[in-house]
């Protein structure tokens, strides 16, 4: 029988309930347990980290490099066959144009932390202030952000230490001040970076190790990375990947103060007849069985699309929403992929996923001669079940839907979609507009029967000009670095980005946001949000590690509201 | 996110329907109508006990995988162990087994790494012949996949809106008996063209079924009934599992690398199957397509 109780089982009464294990849940657990607070974490999801709470060895992963289990049986994404979402573009598309996986992330102890290949770059100063500096934008919700970078700084030294990030100060030369250098080297770099790199030297741009939360060396009693090539979308077989499961959950289990309850989802907030205070949750355990449980103090960190259906499950005018502003403003990272394919086997499926990006695409907010796209990901091709998807699709079409079997099993053999491809993906600037929202679809549900979320979301042409800004730039790159091919990818009509932000936009005005600048609601005294929904804008870069930053300031200030910097330990 | 999914694989070609220019341009350089299979005989497939398929369907359903991947040099879809993959699947979900998903972390096909990097002569247990519990949601979620909406409690709550899922079960049932209905002669004994004609005149949404299939069968780990003795993977030049040696193993002061595989500079030795004309006359015309630069 599976274990889905961890930590100290004896623990009964908490001070707070951490909603959700991954990026937002995991940090905000190590801070109050290391300050002796006790805590219970509910994960929806169960543990694949068998012994996550044995203080006398490293936990044992279920995760494998096994490209079946994770990207086709979707081993730990949710299904949507028993999980959907709904999605439209806006109203007048009527209550929904699809059905099915919208956004989904990892479903497990760890969140989406375990299946990311963990790129952890820091917001940049200028991040902060896009409404300052980019003035009025027609139809865009831009805002700065109540915590600015140098106050979020010694926060992210500390994420950085906690989960273990690998990088170089001063490689990038976007890279705002850091007080200190990263906790680890950079490691082995990947020969298909090196391929791309000629294309960028010769343009003028500046390739840098990619800050990623992946051990280069042995760090914190977990092994050093051995680039097994089975990265991006999936769990860590040898634990070098520092998601939370096997750094802030971990360590939360281990201080005596934490429970942690797997397999248990919670489907709503209890509330005082008042509204302003929460006074348990209902969830569902392991076995379908609805189980409720209170604390002192209640974290959302169940990633913003779920965050906000729960606020909207709990009450049909959304909990804590005053302001009217729960839901909205869902941001994705608007990605531009380049595909370069060499004469070469430039084998970029060996290695962690991403070992070198650019930032030269970032942009400047007050030059419009330089548009806010993102930072660049130089990554390989994937493996060979997905490549075979990928050749049968365009076989089909550029066959009339007439299979060619000997012609696609030489493509299996000659590979110019994994063994011969490199690829560039900007991770943009997505402005935030509050119409793009999450709500609960009118009529579909969930296997437990409860509504399930639906997105509301169009892009604005605040980021679709940028993308058509940067493409012929991506391809340029690739064709000058010996690309024989070098084209862009087609946009889906739903992002698949799972960088996924907004839905409760932290602020200094309680009428414009859900959050204030410690991630507590403004109208629940005892609620607090800690993962990507307090973002008030996306950057353009990888969210995860500014996620880890603001969650360990959340719970900092979950313990001393006036000072959250003063719990940093030094 | 970085590594390309195959949901972006998938998503590579999707918003491309309807080029017409594009396609046409395709058939005029003849990468239309290709099917035309070398003969290789090859053998039958183990047999699976638990009675999913008759013989005669695991018969017809091996000669439908060799339609997906012709057997030539290389094994095709039968000998790669399209059928036994397909049986396990849908009976380990009727029996209610659920071996769905390999355990972890390491399959002991590669070795520990010595101090030094190198590779030891040491494997760890093959954790993948064991498989993971599925928890109650995953365990729903197959039992619709394989079975069907309306054959599992609880399982239809969408179907009035949505309609009903079609279990994988009766759709490859009724698939191989579309497939034995359109053949004069029973599959197996069609010549390679014959085969390939047949195949072609199935529905299409079942010929992606099939395709989908199959090339999971043989790119899969072993452990899930397909990829014999590794054939698949030697098929298309990819190392498989490579856990826990990996392609670089920190040494101390530095990264050991595999000499036949290294991660951090170029292969060394001929490529093992360069890009041939045909292959790159579609890249060509994908670029082209798409609007992008050949050089």
């Amino acid at each position: 029988m599976r274990q889905t109780i961890f930590g100290n089982t004896s623990l009964s009464k908490f001070d707070a309930i951490v909603i959700g294990s991954g990026a937002g849940g995991g940090p905000v657990a190590h801070v109050l347990t290391s300050n002796g607070k006790k805590v219970l974490v509910l994960e929806a999801g169960p543990c694949h980290f068998d012994g996550l709470d044995d203080p006398t060895k490293q936990p044992v992963s279920r995760f494998s490099n096994d490209e079946l289990k994770i990207e086709i049986r979707n081993f730990i994404e949710t299904d949507d066959r028993v999980e959907p979402r709904s999605w439209r573009h806006s109203p007048a598309d009527g209550d929904r144009t699809t059905v099915g996986n919208v956004q989904a992330l990892p479903k497990n102890v760890g969140g989406a932390t375990v299946h990311a290949d963990l790129k952890m770059p820091r917001f940049a100063t200028t991040d902060f202030q896009l409404n300052t500096l980019l003035g009025n934008v027609q139809d865009a919700s831009f805002a700065d952000w109540p915590v600015q970078y140098d106050e979020l700084e010694p926060f992210y030294a500390w994420g950085e230490k906690l989960v273990g990030v690998q990088g170089k100060t001063g490689t990038n030369p976007f890279e705002s001040a850091r007080s200190g250098e990263y906790p680890m080297p950079p490691g082995n770099p990947m020969y298909g970076a090196t391929v791309v790199n000629k294309g960028l030297a010769s343009l003028g741009y500046t390739m840098f190790p990619y800050p990623t939360a992946v051990n280069s060396v042995p760090y914190d009693d977990r092994p050093a990375c051995v680039d097994c090539g089975f990265c991006s979308s999936y769990g860590c077989a040898s634990n070098a990947k520092g998601s939370t499961a096997v750094t802030a959950i971990r360590k939360a289990l281990l201080s005596g103060n934490c429970q942690l309850h797997a397999e248990t989802r919670v489907v709503k907030l209890l509330m005082n007849g008042a509204k302003n205070q929460v006074t348990g949750v209902v969830a569902m355990d392991p076995t379908g069985a609805q189980v409720t449980f209170t604390a002192d103090q209640y974290v959302l960190a169940a990633s913003p699309i779920e965050d906000a259906r729960l606020l909207l499950l709990s009450d049909p005018t959304g909990v804590g929403n005053s302001s009217g502003m729960v839901g909205r403003n869902l941001m994705f990272h608007y990605q531009t992929i380049a595909l370069g394919v060499f004469d070469e086997r430039v084998h970029g499926y060996r290695g962690r996923a991403v070992a070198h990006g650019f930032a030269d695409f970032r942009g400047t907010p007050e030059d419009s001669a330089h548009p806010l796209g993102g930072i660049v990901e130089i990554s390989g091709g994937g493996l060979p079940i997905g490549e075979a998807a990928y050749y049968s699709r365009v076989l089909k079409q550029a066959n009339f839907g007439k299979w060619n079997g000997p012609l696609f099993k030489n493509l299996m053999r000659q590979s110019p979609g994994r063994d011969r491809v490199m690829i560039l993906v900007m991770q943009a600037e997505d402005a935030p507009q509050t119409t793009n929202v999450v709500d609960l679809d009118p009529a579909i549900v969930d296997l437990d029967g409860l509504p399930v979320a639906r997105c509301t979301y169009q892009n604005h042409p605040f980021e679709i000009n940028a993308g058509k800004f940067y493409e012929p730039k991506l391809v340029d790159i690739l064709t000058k670095a010996g690309a024989k091919y070098a084209f862009i990818s087609p946009r889906d009509d739903i992002p698949g980005s799972q960088h996924i932000m907004g839905t409760l936009r932290s602020g200094t005005d309680a009428k414009t946001s859900v959050t204030d600048k410690n991630g507590k609601f403004w109208d629940v005294g005892n609620l607090f949000a800690s993962d990507g929904a307090i973002f008030p804008t996306s950057s353009g870069y990888n969210p995860t590690m500014t996620i880890i930053a603001m969650a360990l300031r959340v719970g900092a200030a979950m313990i001393n509201s006036a000072s959250p910097a003063s719990v940093i330990p030094s | 996110m970085s590594l390309i999914t195959r949901r972006q694989l998938l998503r590579f070609m999707g918003s491309s329907a309807g080029n017409v220019a594009a396609i046409r341009a395709l058939q005029i350089i003849g990468l239309a109508g290709m099917a035309n299979a070398a003969g290789c005989k090859s053998s039958s497939p183990a047999t699976n006990s638990d009675g999913i398929f008759t013989n005669d369907e695991r018969s017809a359903l091996g000669a439908l995988a060799d339609a997906v991947l012709p057997p030539d040099q290389d094994p095709g879809g039968k000998d790669l162990g399209a059928v036994v993959y397909i049986e396990n699947l849908i009976a380990t979900i009727e029996s209610g087994a659920n071996e769905v998903f390999a355990n972890g972390p390491f399959s002991g096909r590669q070795p520990l790494p010595n101090a030094d990097g190198t590779a030891s002569t040491n494997f760890p247990e093959n954790d993948f012949a064991s498989w993971v519990e599925l928890d109650r949601v995953n365990a729903l979620a197959w039992k619709i996949k394989v079975l069907g909406s309306s054959s599992v409690k609880g399982g239809a709550p969408n179907d009035a809106i949505l309609g009903p899922v079609i279990g994988l079960r009766d759709q490859l049932h009724q698939i191989i008996a579309q497939a034995v209905a359109l053949s004069p002669k029973p599959l197996a004994s069609l010549s390679a063209d014959d085969l390939a004609a047949t195949f072609q005149q199935i529905d299409s949404d079942s010929r992606d079924l099939l395709v989908e299939l199959v090339t999971q069968a043989a790119f899969a780990a072993p452990e899930y009934g397909g990829n014999p003795s590794l054939s698949g993977w030697k098929l298309c030049n990819f190392e498989g599992d490579s856990q826990p040696l990996g392609y670089s193993q920190w040494n101390g002061s530095g990264y050991t690398e595999r000499a036949a595989s290294p991660m951090s500079t170029a292969n060394p030795g001929a490529d093992p199957a360069p890009m041939d004309a045909q292959t790159e006359q579609l890249l060509g015309l994908v670029t082209q397509f798409l609007g992008g630069v050949t050089s």
